[in-house]
């Protein structure tokens, strides 16, 4: 799995994801670069993070990339859930947006659903 | 909050004109729905679908951010304006009813807004006096995001060099005066600008090194033409700039966490020290304008639809001129030239990938620090409180008890909102322990 990851904190973004997944390659980039790299196929999935979950955290790639690759699988007041972000991978979603807040949690939910669901492993 | 004639029209006509641009596609405030909106204008999505994710992108921040800040500082902020437009603008189906829903509701927060904190000020348990606490650390955490930003982008030893250079500037900075008032800038103001000049000459010099791997041309011509329909509608963005800005300059409404505090002391209680504080707002609101240039140049490139307050410039313009017409003739002259740049804001962010990412770093920066000069503001004025108790260690308990349940159950009131939250929380509680006899006021 290559998972390129921006948006805000993307340290701690990136350090989550490492943790999660010690056997995917981990691209620190930002939104823009982000989305080139997922159209030239360099990179599978793209991890970012905002106040709101579906702001900053992908309102570019939507732009870019297309509205029905790309989901927000934490919103500002809400807990993830493993069911709904399943969903989402089973849907071939390839951009994933999630909350500052609530990055730690769900890393590793996106993670293993990425595992087990997700078109390129 | 002077709930006047004037402002209740202001107001009213400011909401209405920011749900109908909603409404048309033309403009939204939260970044998050800028995407939609094509979606919706071009037909992959049904108006209803549209709207519930609209309301679901808006309603958190309204409820949280917007309505505790509005009442912590008695000044209106976009979060509650903005995003309720937002909403109404995309449920309305006809654009004279997103007009008059949308006036009604801004008439209706100033209104409840301003009765609300004339009631707190009768409370036995001074909950708006100790509010006053809140932004006690904010310039200062504020005036350290440049380094954290450097720190996150280019490691601590750059972080070191800027933090020394900044001091540097701090102290001679200050020493230049310049025009009939012997004016000159301040130290915080100072830091701030050699922070941010720093932070861009290392993201510049990072892509000059980097110039092979950047050698791809993106976007090009696909959204020239939703820049065209940008501008198109520049009038009407005009006109929402220039009633932002009046409302920024009759004192009833900040852009953000990074200003409205102080400029909530320094209309209500200040005195001397108001235009120094006026200033520092004014400065800070600049810098965090500047980081959201790309995330709102490049949604609005991707989707024709801009931001109902532009770059945000436009508040500090507000905040900083000298009377109403001023305000609303610079509001409209700034969105003017915004929209006039994006294309080429957006050729230059192509070419620089180091600027989108101190952007992104500077916002997070900013985050961080204003969040813990927030957090800590807010257990000031909960001391202040309990000490007008002769109890501040309950006051603490209180605070602490809403702090921890909102992060065992999951954060649903944002790191940025919680202290706020807590603060009116404890007043609200310590005032009705006094009525119900269990805490006494100090003599």
């Amino acid at each position: 799995m290559r998972i390129a990851v921006g948006g805000l904190d993307r340290n701690e973004m990136e350090a989550a994801v490492r943790k999660a997944a010690p056997d995917a390659e981990v691209i620190p980039t930002n939104d823009m670069q982000g989305a080139s790299l997922l159209k030239k196929g360099k990179a599978d999935y793209y991890f970012g993070a905002c106040n709101s979950g579906g702001g900053a955290a992908i309102s570019i790639l939507i732009g870019l990339v297309g509205y029905s690759k790309c989901c927000t699988v934490c919103k500002n007041g809400s807990t993830p859930s493993q069911k709904e972000i399943e969903d989402f991978v089973k849907q071939g979603k390839i951009v994933f947006g999630m909350t500052v807040d609530s990055l730690q949690k769900t890393v590793p939910m996106l993670v293993d659903a990425l595992e087990k669901y997700g078109t390129a492993k | 909050m002077a709930i006047t004639a004037f402002n209740i029209l202001l107001v009213g006509i400011t909401c209405a004109l920011t749900a109908l641009l909603s409404n048309m596609g033309v403009a939204v405030f939260n970044d998050g729905v800028r995407p939609f909106v094509p979606e919706y204008l071009e037909g992959r999505m049904p108006r209803s679908e549209y709207a519930v994710a609209v309301f679901g992108m808006c309603i958190g921040f309204i409820a949280s951010v917007g309505i505790a800040n509005a009442l912590a500082t008695n000044l209106l902020n976009p979060w509650l304006l903005f995003l309720a437009t937002d909403i109404i603008g995309a449920f309305c189906p006809k654009k004279w009813l997103a007009a008059a829903v949308g006036a009604f509701w801004g008439i209706l927060c100033l209104a409840g807004i301003g009765g609300i904190n004339a009631a707190l000020t009768f409370l036995p348990i001074d909950l708006a006096g100790a509010l006053g606490q809140l932004g006690t650390y904010i310039v200062t955490g504020f005036a350290l995001f440049p380094v954290v930003a450097i720190v996150m982008q280019f490691g601590w030893k750059y972080g070191i060099v800027t933090a020394i250079v900044g001091i540097l500037f701090r102290v001679i900075g200050p020493m230049w005066k310049f025009g009939p008032t012997d004016a000159s800038i301040s130290a915080d103001a100072w830091q701030l600008l050699v922070g941010v000049v720093m932070l861009v000459i290392f993201a510049v010099h990072t892509d000059r090194k980097n110039r092979d791997k950047n050698a791809e041309e993106e976007q090009g011509n696909i959204f020239s033409e939703r820049v065209e329909r940008i501008r198109k509608n520049i009038p009407w963005l005009m006109a929402a700039g220039a009633c932002i800005a009046v409302m920024c300059n009759m004192h009833i409404f900040a852009g953000s966490t990074v200003s409205m505090f102080n400029l909530s002391d320094a209309y209500y209680s200040a005195g001397a020290n108001s235009q120094a504080l006026i200033q520092s707002a004014a400065v800070n609101e600049l810098f965090r304008g500047i980081s959201f240039i790309p995330l709102i140049a490049v949604t609005a490139i991707t989707t024709g639809v801009y931001g109902v307050a532009g770059f945000t410039f436009i508040y500090v313009a507000g905040y900083l001129s000298p009377n109403p017409i001023v305000a609303a003739l610079l509001g409209a002259a700034i969105i003017f030239v915004e929209v006039m740049f994006l294309g080429a804001i957006g050729k230059g962010l192509g070419h620089f990938p180091s600027l989108r990412d101190a952007a992104d770093n500077i916002r997070s920066a900013i985050g961080t620090t204003v969040e813990f000069a927030l957090l800590f503001g807010s257990l000031n004025a909960v001391i202040v409180m309990g000490t007008s108790i002769t109890n501040p260690t309950l006051a603490f308990a209180i605070a602490a008890a809403i702090y921890f349940i909102n992060e065992a159950t999951g954060r649903k009131v944002m790191r940025m909102a919680i202290g706020p939250v807590f603060a009116i929380g404890v007043g609200v509680i310590l005032n009705i322990l006094y009525v119900l006899g269990l805490v006494t006021l100090a003599a």
